[in-house]
């Protein structure tokens, strides 16, 4: 017994003058108790241990979390070996993707900053938890202000006129994916019916929803098909047209990046809410005036799918919804049938359209620096867009006439790679889908100029003290605006909508965004 | 060796006087790297214990408290090595093996909390020095733990039930510490732990609005209707299986009774959905024959219709556990009384469901324990999430889950969920506690 406490005791000496041996090692930075005045440079010579050869230097990696908007991720590992070719000789920074579906984007976005996960840069997309008012007010993104005049100039210069969208109190938060941004109100209807019941004329030369009603009567009474469909979440389609008959009167509310979509503005700086609007109300009554004459496809309040989906199921024979310039092509695509399509009304550009899609850097990033210089890469090469966009050329597409095609003997179907070009970076660098014509870009940007601009464009609520209201307040608006906005509703339920609305804190809520809009105003004049 | 056991173990005070050292010592080492200007750095145990300035200055790591303890048991470990002649070995050996667990158990809570401590540094990751801190430290629990077995304090039993207790420990405890953060305002700059404490802020939407009665009245009225029928249709066809003569007809009704447990809600809802929809369901075309009822608008109906698909879902599984209950109890009983002239009626109420019963108060406690919870996709799937119905079919759930889809607010979300842990566990407890009262053997605990 002795003898084997006196072996073990042997033992812990010789492993404590180990350690005290090893404690010399600890590579430690210099102590420094003064704050440097500035950022960079103020440290005094000699502390800090230099890394005496700046090149050849290791790239730095960042940590890319990307949508995966197609699913293609799985194939996306030689297209991310090229991308890391042009950007390591380039900037010297090499991005590692984690690609994630619409399925788990959110939630697993969620998870990663709250589990504290470095990821560098992240897409910001147009779903609840994963867009930007949400991000931004959880407090889950970088300020990064300071870093985009250093880091990505160019980038800066380009977006310049859109990135007020991803600002907050006049801080940066993100960079908006370069775009077409302008976009219009559209009604969407089937040429084959309209051939049928002989209306193709009248339809592509309506003017009034009085002469849209017509030919939806005439569906009904002619055809098995339903007229029109929405599905619940159509607020943004209908929900945001005014009352007026004529198309050439009816504006399209300005709701301002409201995530729950109860406030509009009509210009004059006065916030107000959108259901007491009476030609909101006026627009909300005309499709009750379908659905009670059995115009509206009955499933509507509750499917969830999209309205061109739908339609490709052969539910419905038109859609009112936002799109933009090429939607004859896209619908066609979408809907597997030649289309009429006409247009009502122009959306204001506001923030909202902006911070749809763009990308931003993780509270918890280690590299926000890399993270800027790479993402500037993104707009500024067009190598490296096309190759985010639509892949490797000659193996995932090849480009006929200015416009970009899947290879001989490859579909949709059979491609590696395949994502689409407004998710990511600069969308004007990408080559045009076939279908579109070689000047789309062209025409795409004209039509970005064209459109008329909201004077609140770079406004942003921040809505981080509003939690309450806004869970009180979606909890109403899913219980009353599926059943609203596909005119399904009783005589009383609007009046208890709105009510219900004022319980849940909505007025709060409209003086919290009345009050931060004051002060952009006064701060922007 | 029999002299060494009439000896003891004795005190090896030097032991663990170089255990409690040595683990002081480890402090040295490094625990923690960093980057800095593209530069690696470490931190030593020291450098966490005291605070330090890292990255050039611009961050300053505080002391860390679960150092704090470590060093305060390690010193423990230490001045009862070196009064042990003062105590007696049983008091000497516990002392040690608590102090020296603490200190194992705070270097566990170190790694745990490393990234919200270093959060504002650069890569930020765990070193060896605190693995082999935590190891001495183990070592001493196990040289102390030694010593208790050799004095007959503790068992091999002891010994068998460690890793058990250490699942429970890790798996259902551990996790309790996430409760904080139903009483937090998460900022994710500085991570979850160091984020403000907002008392019951997190609570309000709960309570703020209209539908908090709804909710807590559906949660509780469809709660308490899925209790009474399930178990008392379970119980009947429990009972019914159990008197099918062919074993192979047993077996088929069992498993076509089982088959739509398997199911999943969405597909179920998308049957209901066959059944009740407006354009082409089966009811509205064919057994109304075109008069059309909007089911998915219309709210009387709903009640029917949730607690039938619950009861059809569910009736194959809770029968199961009901005819398992039934086939244990002893054969010999229903023979004796079938000699002295039972019919098959007087069998059943005399023998199986007295017998049955506690097994009946055992699932009805377990079900009332999970009152306030209620089955996600029963009540948003089924109904089509459709607005028009959620004054009786939202839950406490779905209004969580609909309120919060557009927030990602993990705090809120924590909120509602600590609520029902907190009013369930309340719950179970009181039942119990009126079970215990009316009769003693049936109570869970």
């Amino acid at each position: 017994m002795m003898r084997k406490s006196k072996r073990l005791l042997l033992v812990l000496i010789i492993l404590s003058v180990a350690v005290l041996s090893f404690a010399g090692c600890v590579q430690q930075e210099p102590s420094q108790t003064t704050r440097p005045s500035s950022p960079s440079g103020t440290q005094p010579p000699g502390t800090e241990k230099p890394t005496t050869a700046p090149i050849p230097e290791d790239p730095t990696e960042i940590d890319f979390f990307i949508y995966d908007l197609r699913g293609f991720g799985a194939n996306a590992g030689p297209i991310e070996a090229l991308v890391n070719e042009l950007t390591k000789e380039s900037v010297n920074v090499t991005a590692k993707f984690t690609w994630l579906g619409a399925a788990d984007y959110v939630t697993q976005l969620g998870l990663a900053i709250g589990g504290n996960e470095p990821y560098d840069l992240c897409t910001i997309m147009p779903r609840p938890g994963a867009n930007f008012t949400t991000l931004s007010s959880n407090g889950q993104l970088t300020d990064i202000t300071d870093l985009l005049p250093e880091y990505g100039a160019e980038m800066l210069d380009l977006t310049a006129d859109y990135i007020g969208a991803y600002k907050i109190e006049g801080r940066t938060y993100g960079v908006p994916t370069l775009r077409n941004y302008a976009s219009s109100v559209y009604i969407v209807m089937r040429k084959d019916i309209l051939d049928q019941i002989g209306m193709t004329e009248k339809a592509r030369n309506m003017k009034t929803f009085t002469e849209f009603t017509e030919i939806l009567k005439a569906v009904d009474e002619k055809t098995d098909v339903p007229p029109i469909a929405g599905n619940k979440n159509i607020s943004y389609q209908t929900g945001m047209i005014s009352g007026e008959d004529s198309f050439d009167q009816t504006i399209l509310f300005d709701n301002m990046s409201d995530l729950i979509n109860v406030v509009f503005t009509d210009g004059d700086g006065k916030i107000s809410l959108l259901p007491e609007n009476e030609l909101f109300k006026k627009q909300m009554l005309r499709v009750k005036g379908w659905y009670d004459a059995g115009l509206v496809y009955k499933d509507s309040m509750i499917t969830e799918e999209h309205v061109d989906t739908l339609m490709k199921g052969g539910v419905t024979f038109s859609s009112i919804q936002t799109s933009e310039i090429g939607v004859e092509n896209a619908k066609r695509e979408a809907t597997g049938y030649e289309l009429v399509v006409v247009e009502i009304a122009t959306n204001v550009l506001s923030s909202n359209f902006i911070n749809k899609f763009g990308t931003g850097v993780p509270i918890t990033a280690d590299e926000p620096e890399a993270a800027v210089a790479w993402l500037n890469e993104l707009y500024t090469d067009p190598r490296v867009e096309n190759l985010l966009v639509w892949g490797e050329e000659g193996v995932d597409y090849v480009v006929n006439n200015g416009e970009a095609d899947y290879p001989p003997n490859i579909d949709a179907k059979s491609v590696r790679f395949h994502q689409a070009d407004f998710v990511y970076g600069n969308f004007f660098n990408a080559h045009p889908w076939k279908g579109n014509g070689a000047d789309f870009r062209q025409r795409a940007m004209d039509a970005l100029k064209a459109a008329p601009v909201s004077p609140y464009l770079g406004f942003t609520p921040d809505m981080a003290e509003l939690a309450n209201q806004i869970a009180a307040i979606t909890a109403v608006n899913d219980t009353y605006t599926p059943r609203i906005y596909t005119g399904a509703f009783s005589g009383t339920d609007y009046a208890e909508y709105i009510a219900a609305l004022k319980t849940a804190g909505v007025e709060e809520y409209l003086a919290e965004i009345q009050k931060q809009l004051d002060a952009w105003i006064a701060a922007n004049k | 060796m029999e002299d060494l056991k009439l000896k003891g173990p004795g005190n090896q005070p030097l032991i663990f006087l170089a255990t409690g050292i040595l683990s002081l010592l480890t402090l040295l080492l490094p625990f923690a790297r960093y980057t800095h200007n593209k530069v690696v750095y470490q931190m030593s145990g020291l450098d966490f214990f005291l605070g330090k300035h890292v990255m050039g200055g611009s961050v300053y790591i505080v002391p860390v408290k679960s150092l704090w303890i470590f060093v305060l048991a390690g010193l423990a470990v230490l001045i009862t090595a070196a009064i042990n002649r003062k105590l007696n070995q049983r008091r000497y050996a516990k002392i040690l093996l608590i102090a020296s667990f603490i200190q194992f158990i705070c270097g566990i809570l170190f790694i745990y909390m490393l990234s919200s401590n270093m959060n504002q540094t650069r890569k930020p990751a765990a070193e060896l020095g605190v693995i082999v801190m935590m190891l001495v430290s183990l070592l001493t629990v196990i040289h102390a733990a030694s010593i208790l077995y050799r004095i007959r304090y503790l068992s091999l039993l002891d010994f068998m039930i460690l890793p058990g207790l250490a699942y429970l420990l890790v798996n259902n405890y551990l996790p309790l510490i996430g409760i904080s953060i139903a009483f937090k305002k998460i900022d994710f700059s500085v991570g979850i732990w160091k984020s403000k404490w907002i008392g019951l802020e997190n609570f309000r939407f709960l309570f703020q609005s209209a539908d908090a009665y709804i909710i807590t009245r559906n949660t509780l009225l469809y709660n308490a209707t899925f209790i009474v029928l399930g178990n008392l249709m379970g119980i009947i066809v429990g009972i019914l299986l159990s008197e099918v003569f062919s074993r192979r007809l047993q077996k088929v009704y069992q498993t076509l009774i089982l088959l739509p447990q398997l199911i999943s809600m969405v597909i179920v809802a998308y049957i209901v959905f066959g059944f009740l929809s407006n354009e082409a369901g089966f009811i509205n075309k064919t057994v109304l024959g075109g008069t059309s009822i909007n089911f998915y608008n219309e709210k009387v109906y709903w009640p029917y219709i949730l607690v039938f698909v619950h009861i059809w879902k569910g009736l194959g599984y809770s029968s199961i556990i009901y005819l398992s209950a039934i086939i244990s109890i002893d054969r010999n009983l229903h023979d004796a009384a079938k000699i002295d002239g039972c019919g098959r009626m007087r069998i059943i109420g005399n023998i199986t469901l007295p017998l049955l019963k506690p097994t009946i108060f055992t699932l009805v406690l377990l079900q009332i324990g999970r009152i306030f919870y209620s089955d996600f996709g029963l009540f948003y799937q089924v109904p089509m999430n459709s607005g028009a119905l959620y004054t009786v079919t939202n839950t406490i759930d779905t209004y969580v889950y609909r309120a919060l889809m557009q927030l990602n607010n993990l705090s809120m979300a924590s909120a509602a969920s600590a609520f029902q842990a907190i009013v369930g566990f309340v719950l179970v407890l009181s039942v119990n506690l009126i079970v215990r009262y009316k009769s003693k053997e049936n109570a869970l605990f």
